[in-house]
């Protein structure tokens, strides 16, 4: 089934590491402190991001984009905010 | 969420809309919010749930403007519990078509995303359905092709034999510029499931298998669990772990880079053991100056969460 098969350990992992040059560094862009995103976000062609949250304890529809939080937009022109109604909530698979 | 040219952004909700008996908490709408932020319904799920019911996955557009999506559920009043999901299409004015029901032995529970090429031919995977194989007669899932008029082809068919499983339960794809497709699954390994990201090549099979901390019980450095949305470029996939990384293993979910024609995994980054910068990465997105995007939640039941940027160095 598999002309090729790569099961890799720790070790291997950290081989790889080191032979990479090329790093990432970990920004934090915006912190929500009543709804949870939900999946990733998109990016538009100026480096703006769109995202949704999911309804949980004081982030229900109805409420404001204060109290649901905001995206922060890369170079801080401007915000976007979502608000409800479109709040996905996580999914559940219903048939298990 | 998804973005037109002119800023218009489209999304869906797995709930809400109209609803039934079957669906009491709906079945799920297409919306459009404009750049002003003015919100409209595009489509509101039929309570029959004929026109498919509970969309998951993230819209694709074509070229045209179309957007094209999944419903995990509906399709059919008698198949898979309440329907076993399909394919829909719907123009940016509204105008709604189910592109192709699914009826468990082709599919079942389609959620990820779709991707669609130039001729209008239609990608994506469902995390049950195909044949049943095994011991137990269970399914692992497809990936399929639709035409643009819908007739759908099953590119491959997971395998399992009830005990363990390659690349099962499939949901998001990425497809590079050789055309092979690529995700992450599962494994159902009984020892230690740390999912794995496959590859299935032009001639549909599965051609490549990267295991995500195998044969491992909880110490997972390099991330275990894939999951989420994957990003490739020129060569390389992009994703996340939801459990894992850190050198001692206990990390809450990585962020990494694999390449499929070393089988290479780099960790770009690993979400701490205390929690503090979340947990549970949900995938990745990707810009043109190579960052990555993605979104994290505390977990454990403390609301809220963080978007989150990993910017290459020059």
């Amino acid at each position: 089934m598999r002309n090729r098969l790569f099961v890799l350990a720790a070790l291997t992992v950290a081989i790889a590491l080191a032979a990479h040059a090329q790093t990432y560094t970990e920004s934090t862009l915006h912190t929500f402190t009543a709804a949870n995103p939900v999946g990733t976000v998109t990016v538009d062609s100026s480096g703006n991001l769109y995202g949704a949250l999911g309804w949980t304890g004081a982030c229900q529809p109805g409420k404001t984009a204060e109290e649901c939080g905001r995206i922060s937009i890369p170079g801080g022109t401007k915000q976007s905010s979502i608000t409800s109604p479109p709040l996905p909530m996580a999914r559940t698979p219903s048939h298990l | 969420m998804t973005l037109d040219a002119a800023g218009n952004l489209y999304g869906v909700t797995t709930y809400g809309g109209r609803t039934s008996s079957t669906f009491a908490f709906g079945l799920g709408v297409v919306f459009k919010i404009t750049p002003q932020g003015k919100f409209s319904i595009l489509h509101k799920f039929a309570a029959s749930g004929l026109e498919g019911a509970q969309p998951t996955g993230p819209l694709t557009m074509d070229a045209a403007g179309n957007l094209y999506g999944t419903t995990v559920k509906g399709g059919s009043t008698s198949l898979c519990n309440n329907g076993c999901g399909v394919v829909f299409k719907v123009s940016d004015k509204g105008a709604f078509s189910v592109l192709h029901a699914f009826s468990q032995t082709d599919g079942e529970y389609p959620e990820g995303n779709l991707i669609v090429d130039t001729l209008g031919n239609v990608y994506g995977t469902t995390v049950y359905g195909g044949p049943v194989q095994g011991p137990i007669n269970a399914s692992y899932g497809v990936l399929f092709e639709l035409t643009p008029a819908g007739k759908e082809t099953v590119l491959y068919s997971f395998l399992g034999d009830g005990e363990s499983c390659d690349g099962c339960y499939p949901g998001y794809i990425v497809r590079d510029s050789v055309l092979n497709f690529y995700g992450p699954g599962s494994t159902q390994s009984p020892d230690f499931d740390g999912g794995v990201l496959y590859e299935i090549n032009t001639s549909e099979s599965e051609n490549f298998s990267y295991y995500f901390c195998p044969g491992v019980s909880g110490l997972c450095p390099n991330g275990a669990i894939a999951s989420g949305q994957i990003v490739e470029s020129e060569g390389l996939l992009y994703g996340t772990t939801a459990e894992g990384g850190g050198s001692d293993g206990n990390g809450q979910g990585v962020v990494y880079q694999l390449s499929p024609s070393t089988g290479i995994e780099t960790v770009l980054y690993s979400f701490p053991a205390d929690a503090s910068q979340g947990r549970e990465p949900q995938g990745i997105s990707g810009d043109s100056q190579g960052s990555l995007y993605g979104t994290v939640s505390y977990g454990n039941g403390v609301p809220g969460g963080l978007v989150f940027k990993l910017t290459k160095s020059q």
